[in-house]
């Protein structure tokens, strides 16, 4: 005889909205709370790794220095790289979608909220296995964000510091997996009525395809680590070139989509930004989803240019679909170009890191074409060349990206608006530390320095460019402490934002700022969906004059930080 | 366009057909002898590829038979203790590769808990 089922309603009386304090917080099933708690968590792990990368150009800013010895430093070079990607840039990209798509869809909350939750403490213990590794003495990991196979194994890495960054990988890697599969179902399966997917904010668009990258590309990940972990308790059982050649392309088959992963939803990001503060509609909407869904596609048949030095690589097609990525990505950079223009431009901050992620990118991506070419690879191949290319891509590109969206959407998470002088403040320092380091990359890489290494001779000729990037990591320190105050000063001064302080177009900003526990309700109703801009279209239906009344004295008091001239402004809204 | 781009399950096989149209044109450069340098001829880029595109197919086929069940079809008891009680377990249990395997040892009750906390309740009549 079965026992019958007890159903339990949803929303259910035990979901109460809106409990505050600790235990409710790290117990939600709220995707908002859980977004926040996971770009929270990764804002933390960006300063900390942040710090390591510091320590890193002080030690390289002159010749034959021994602030860290040559062991220190490849563990801290692991665990700024592994903790950058792993557990800062792309938990960013996938916390983003955890609180934004089921808003931008109309859903009142995500495709199963414990398997987010699920997800959101896998992460945490991920990247608390990494930190146990880091901090561990005399042991922490060594072996690079890759984890060089068999390096890895314990025949080669003592102590336990390599088997937590192992863990550690593995459990974050599977928390973004479930994190992703529940906001792809999300916005392919749980959309409101009339919200079609081509009616979805370019965001969302962006989360799709990140998420179908996430499923597809990172269970390789998953197999390549546990070929580590095997590794380190019998190396006998996965040793002998097969075994090597494997594990380079399982990981590379994760590390390049993740690539991408870090990529896509700050491309989303930037694309409301520009949308927004323009105030037009993103030009191109149809070719702009046609090529994330062909770039997402071809970005899985890159990987192997990863491997063109091995020699076991098939490099012409590789090379191929790297180079075939440049179309689709013209097509998205076209997308932003004819947003601006004719656009009436509003040089917020979110605006301005949006604007400066268009260039900068655009440096990372040309030199990828560079090194997608075999015969220039070879050349400038686990060179600072490839640093200056990446970093450009992840740091220049996607921090980038992210602060645009972190600017533009903080008012609607929180309820009160950033501050924006110093928000200002922090794009500029951020933008000439970010060049300032990653430019002198490109020469001391073609000039032949090779990444990995500790320190250099006095007369290599590394010597006054390594200075100047040394520099350039103090300034973006130095913007990122601007950033921290003006989180502290906007928390402080609570100038309140109100449903749309940006004159938005997107769905997310029909609701409250911060929006109900079921995102929409009585009060915020979730509003007859024609376009992919809802909040456009009524504007454009309503008398002209209202909005420059409605959006001039929020943004002036957000400048000034006077918390009465935006309650005005609210209550005129 | 507009509309083929409309239907979820159209999205997800669009992109798993690009994606095996790559993986074949990889297994034709395989073939037809397109190797860098030293390496010797071998199918196993095109195997992970293969079984990655294989994913998608079966992710699409998810999405399909999902679009008959009802918006509040995955609601589930908000009993969300025991997701971070299974989180800690798979936590606990990798740490043993570390630590040794005591730390296995002591996820197995913190397994069994949450296994119990999650469908204890599910078996209890209305």
């Amino acid at each position: 005889m079965t026992a019958p089922t007890r159903v339990i309603p949803y929303p259910s009386p035990a979901d109460k909205e809106d409990r505050a304090g600790l235990p409710q917080w790290l117990l939600t099933t709220d995707h908002k709370r859980i977004g926040i708690l996971t770009i929270a968590a990764a804002l933390f792990l960006f300063v900390l790794n942040g710090a390591l990368a510091l320590t890193m150009r002080a030690q390289l800013a002159q010749p034959n220095q021994d602030i860290l010895s040559p062991q220190q430093y490849l563990q801290f070079m692991t665990e700024h790289g592994t903790g950058m990607i792993a557990l800062t840039i792309t938990p960013f990209a996938i916390g983003l979608g955890v609180y934004l798509v089921p808003l931008q869809v109309g859903a009142p909350r995500i495709a199963a909220p414990r398997v987010t939750l699920l997800g959101y403490w896998l992460y945490v213990f991920g990247s608390l296995s990494l930190i146990w590794g880091f901090v561990t003495p005399r042991s922490g990991a060594q072996d690079g964000w890759w984890g060089f196979n068999p390096l890895s194994y314990g025949d080669y890495t003592g102590g336990y510091g390599m088997s937590l960054w192992i863990a550690g990988v593995f459990l974050a890697a599977c928390g973004m997996i479930l994190m992703s599969t529940t906001v792809l179902w999300t916005a392919l399966r749980m959309r409101a009525p009339h919200v079609t997917l081509m009616r979805v904010p370019v965001f969302t668009w962006t989360e799709i395809v990140t998420t179908l990258m996430v499923v597809a590309g990172f269970p390789a990940l998953l197999l390549a680590q546990l070929i580590n972990a095997v590794g380190r308790i019998d190396p006998a059982l996965v040793s002998g070139n097969g075994w090597d050649i494997l594990y380079e392309e399982l990981f590379w088959f994760y590390g390049h989509p993740v690539v991408y992963v870090m990529f896509f939803p700050f491309v989303g990001c930037v694309a409301e930004s520009l949308a927004t503060f323009t105030g037009r509609r993103f030009f191109g909407y149809n070719g702009t989803v046609l090529s994330l869904l062909l770039f997402a596609a071809g970005s899985m048949a890159v990987w192997g240019h990863h491997l063109f030095a091995s020699g076991q690589e098939v490099n012409d097609y590789f090379s191929l679909t790297s180079i075939m990525l440049s179309v689709p990505a013209g097509i998205e950079y076209f997308g932003f170009l004819g947003t601006l223009w004719g656009g009436r431009f509003r040089y917020t901050t979110s605006m301005l890191f949006a604007l400066t992620f268009i260039p900068q990118f655009l440096i990372g991506g040309l030199t990828g074409i560079l090194i997608a070419n075999p015969a220039i690879d070879y050349h400038v191949n686990n060179s600072y060349f490839i640093l200056g290319h990446f970093h450009y891509t992840l740091f220049a590109g996607s921090v980038f990206g992210f602060f645009a969206g972190f600017y533009l959407w903080f008012p609607k998470a929180t309820g009160i608006m950033l501050n924006e002088r110093l928000g200002k403040l922090h794009w500029l320092i951020m933008t000439v530390g970010a060049n300032v380091t990653f430019i002198p990359w490109f020469i001391l890489g073609y000039d032949g320095m090779p990444r990995w290494m500790a320190t250099y001779p006095a007369g290599a000729g590394f010597t006054t460019l390594s200075l100047i990037s040394s520099i350039g990591a103090g300034i973006i320190g130095i913007s990122i402490f601007v950033f921290a105050l003006n989180l502290y000063e906007s928390a402080r001064a609570k100038v309140p934002a109100g449903p749309n302080p940006w004159l938005a177009h997107t769905l997310e900003w029909a609701t409250s700022s911060p929006p109900p526990r079921f995102n929409f309700n009585l009060t915020h109703p979730v509003p007859r969906v024609h376009s992919y801009a809802p909040l456009l279209d009524a504007r454009e239906q309503a008398p002209r004059e209202q909005a420059p009344r409605e959006q001039a004295p929020r943004e002036q008091a957000a400048a000034s930080g006077r918390a009465e001239v935006a309650g005005r402004a609210g209550e005129e809204a | 366009m507009e509309r083929l781009l409309s239907s979820a399950t159209v999205v997800v096989l669009i992109w798993a057909a690009f994606n095996s149209l790559l993986a074949v044109l990889l297994a034709g450069f395989i073939a037809a002898g397109f190797y860098g340098g030293a390496g010797r001829a071998s199918f196993l880029p095109f195997g992970i590829y293969a079984a990655s595109a294989t994913i998608v197919f079966l992710t699409a086929l998810a999405v399909w038979l999902g679009r008959r069940r009802r918006r509040d079809a995955l609601s589930e008891p908000p009993r969300a203790a025991s997701a971070v009680l299974l989180a800690t377990a798979v936590g606990m249990a990798w740490a043993a590769l570390a630590v040794g395997e005591w730390a296995a040892y002591l996820a197995v009750p913190v397994l069994v808990t949450a296994i119990v906390y999650e469908f204890y309740p599910r078996m209890q009549p209305e």
